[in-house]
């Protein structure tokens, strides 16, 4: 048994004893301590955990009633329990003081033994009883404070994620209207979620949308089926669309009967554009991979199928039917040749040249062409930027986009008329940017726009336009290459193309290109003009460099600008060919650099032999010939590497001039 | 007589050029691969060879290169319709691997043949 420690206060000596030896005979568990008054009585009190107190009510200074309600006043002592103990025939008055002080019990003196240890028994019992309901209610109360701080743990953990998921949270009542949606909608659907309270999800969807949702929900409530995975389209706000993906599970009352539907929205457009995106991507891919594969044999096909028809041609005289009729099959089979080249563009088989140039510039040629053929029940406005727009591209394939998208444009609208509004202008592209911008690199973009007011088209078509073969036109008016050639070539320009369309109202096509920087482009520009009219006619250039791409390179802008060339990687060589015919050439442009036989040594032979001839030679930085040694030797021209191609043709065309001038004085 | 040589797996297109080239006068004879098309050289020089790249057995280029081999002065003209890389860049090649001319298929038969005048006059 657990020991018990008693207090015992009177300011009678034999009184304590008496009470001691009692207590340490019949209650061997029990220690007594004594005081011999109250203020000792409460210091032990407060310094011992006591199981009970016997104090004498009548003790001099402060009485045994008022110890009592001290011991009680006090929270480490309160929970004591109290015998009082009083003379004999106290008052009834005096009982009830000493209860409304706190003490649980009376023993009369003199005192009965047997009564006293009972007492104390009972004393000691409920003492223990009243610890025991003491710690279990303490228990309890850790319980619930437990129980309360975990709760508003969970419940801010649940706010927080709410708040900060990028989904949001909603419960909707049986005929489908929100009653509750947390904040965050605001962000997705522009509408706060005060303005969506009383709202159905089908408020916020187009008409057609709406009834398709509502059927499969209807169907879902019916058998009280949760909602996964439920895809819908929705309008924001501001009218833009969203792709929401929706799961939820019904609610119940007590009593079993379905009162709603709770559950989670997510904003899926982003990933739904993408998966689109890459479905496009695929699709091209495949496209050209099969392009790569059936362009050569294509190719050799409709090369027997154009040569056996020329031969037949040949053979019948132009008057006859037959040849009529070989010329046609000779048209489509160029034709299919075309087509191929096409399929090949668009899967970026082939090698397309690249170069600054103005896209104003571009689409001003190629409203000037519509203007003549579009009819004049179709109006064409156009509005561009007053500076010039400059993009790195091939400008055929831009053209071949403008003309595309305006073609089609005029196609729409051709039975009723309308309006073909073009503008171009600049813009930035930035991390505010949505949709297929995102895509984009940072940074200013030429913003191209063609709207038609023509007959539109719905969703199912406006997700197939750029989809190699659809076509929505008759045979004889579109392969259904024209939008994906068109995404192609843009695709390869670092740009990107966007639709929108409505049924009957119109549709709008914008593209964008990165822009290139303005500065740069303008040297380039003044470069192309300048040299713009220095055509050759037919004047026969030698050119050497031991590089063969330089060679080939230069070969071509060479030929292209009217000049005949021959162009050789080998020195000796060109000397030789050179000593063969001297007069053959009308100039040299060598490289200086090259084995065996240098530019400057090869230049010096010629000129021994023709001291007229110009010579033009291209060095690096490094090497060992400099200007004035050149024009010693009676080198025309000397160009540091590397020599852009205008430089080439102005110098060319200056040093044959010279040249010419020259003779003409003779 | 100016003597042709075509190697060229495809059969439709190689009868047409044979055809082609015989009405215009030329003395012309053909192979259905590279390795064939050699034999055939060696047995019996050409003035001038029309080859397609891709094709089995031994491809264009490296058949190109070893008639250059046996005869120096051949001239070459290398024809293809392009494949997994476009015909462009394999021209280019042969262009910088010796052939004289190239042209991508379907070939202007006109061009073709004054191409083929131009080159045998200039030797």
């Amino acid at each position: 048994m657990k020991e018990c420690i008693l207090l015992a206060v009177d300011d009678k000596p034999d009184n304590l004893y008496v009470i001691k030896s009692l207590v340490a005979e019949h209650l061997p568990h029990c220690r007594v301590l004594t005081a011999s008054d109250a203020e000792k009585g409460l210091e032990i009190a407060r310094a011992q955990n006591l199981d009970g107190a016997l104090i004498d009510v009548q003790m001099p200074g402060i009485s045994g009633i008022q110890m009592c309600r001290m011991l009680k006043e006090e929270e480490a002592t309160a929970n004591v329990p109290v015998i009082l103990i009083t003379a004999h025939g106290a008052s009834g008055r005096l009982k009830a003081e000493g209860l409304l002080a706190g003490a649980h019990d009376f023993l009369n003196k003199p005192i009965d033994n047997h009564e006293l240890i009972a007492r104390i028994r009972v004393m000691l019992r409920v003492k223990q009883m009243e610890d025991a309901l003491r710690q279990a209610n303490a228990d309890l109360q850790m319980q619930v404070e437990e129980k309360t701080r975990s709760l508003k743990e969970s419940e801010v953990r649940f706010r927080h994620i709410a708040e900060s998921m990028a989904d949001w949270i909603w419960e909707v009542d049986n005929e489908g209207r929100y009653t509750y949606v947390s904040e965050k909608v605001e962000s997705c659907l522009g509408y706060s979620s005060r303005e969506l309270i009383g709202k159905t999800p089908f408020d916020l969807m187009r008409p057609e949308e709406a009834n398709r949702i509502s059927r499969i929900f209807s169907d879902l409530a019916v058998g009280n089926k949760p909602i996964q995975d439920l895809e819908n389209w929705n309008l924001t706000k501001e009218g833009r669309e969203i792709c929401l993906l929706t799961n939820g599970r019904p609610l119940f009352n007590e009593q079993g009967d379905r009162v709603g539907y709770r559950g989670v929205d997510r904003d899926v457009t982003e990933r739904k554009r993408l998966e689109a995106q890459l479905r496009q991507a695929q699709k091209m891919e495949a496209v050209g991979t099969l392009a790569g594969g059936i362009a050569h044999d294509f190719n050799n096909i409709l090369y027997a199928l154009m040569g056996y028809t020329d031969l037949a041609l040949d053979l019948i005289p132009r008057e006859s039917e037959a040849y009529g009729y070989l010329e046609e099959a000779g048209k489509a089979a160029n034709r299919a040749k075309e087509l191929v080249a096409q399929i090949l563009t668009f899967s970026r088989q082939t090698d397309v040249e690249y170069k600054p140039f103005f896209v104003d510039e571009v689409v001003k040629e190629v409203m000037n062409l519509l203007r003549k053929t579009i009819p004049t029940t179709i109006e064409i406005r156009l509005s561009m930027a007053a500076d010039p727009l400059p993009i790195w591209g091939n400008p055929v394939q831009i053209h071949q986009v403008v003309m595309n998208l305006c073609t089609n444009a005029f196609h729409a609208m051709r039975e009723k008329g309308g309006l073909l509004d073009v503008r171009l202008d600049r813009m930035e592209v930035g991390d505010e940017c949505d949709g297929t911008l995102k895509n984009l690199q940072r940074g200013k973009y030429v913003h191209l726009r063609i709207t038609d007011t023509g007959h539109g088209m719905d969703e199912e078509t406006m997700k197939r336009i750029f989809d190699p073969y659809f076509t929505t036109k008759p045979f004889e008016e579109g392969t259904g290459l024209g939008l994906s050639t068109s995404f192609g070539i843009i695709n390869n320009h670092r740009g990107a193309i966007t639709v929108s369309s409505r049924k009957d109202e119109g549709t709008s096509f914008e593209v964008y290109f990165p822009i290139l920087n303005t500065e740069e482009c303008i040297d380039e520009k003044m470069d192309s003009e300048a040299s713009f009219g220095l055509h050759g006619s037919g004047e026969c250039i030698l050119f050497v460099d031991d590089d063969p791409f330089i060679v080939e390179l230069n070969k071509t802008r060479l030929e292209v600008s009217g000049y005949s060339v021959v162009a050789l990687t080998d020195s000796i060589e060109a000397l030789d060919l050179f000593f063969a015919d001297p007069d053959r050439f009308d100039a040299v442009v060598t490289d200086q650099t090259m084995p065996n036989l240098t530019g400057a040594e090869l230049a010096r032979r010629m000129l021994d032999r023709r001291p007229d001839l110009p010579v033009i030679i291209c060095t690096g930085f490094s090497e060992t010939l400099n200007r004035k040694s050149a024009e010693e030797m009676g080198i025309s021209k000397y160009l540091m590497k590397p020599v852009a191609a205008s430089e080439l043709m102005k110098t060319l065309h200056s040093v044959l001039e010279n040249a010419t001038e020259r003779k003409s004085r003779q | 007589m100016t003597r042709i040589l075509i190697i060229e797996d495809f059969e439709p297109v190689r009868s047409m050029l044979r055809i082609t080239l015989e009405k215009a006068g030329y003395d012309v004879f053909q192979a259905s691969d590279g390795k064939s098309g050699i034999d055939k050289f060696k047995e019996q020089p050409a003035d001038l060879v029309i080859t397609d790249i891709l094709m089995p057995e031994k491809e264009g280029i490296e058949t190109m290169l070893e008639i250059r081999k046996l005869a120096p002065e051949v001239k070459i003209i290398a024809i293809s319709g392009g494949g997994r890389i476009p015909a462009k860049e394999y021209l280019s090649l042969a262009r910088r691997l010796g052939a004289d001319r190239t042209f991508g298929k379907p070939v202007d038969s006109d061009q073709l043949l004054s191409a083929i005048t131009e080159l045998i006059y200039s030797s």
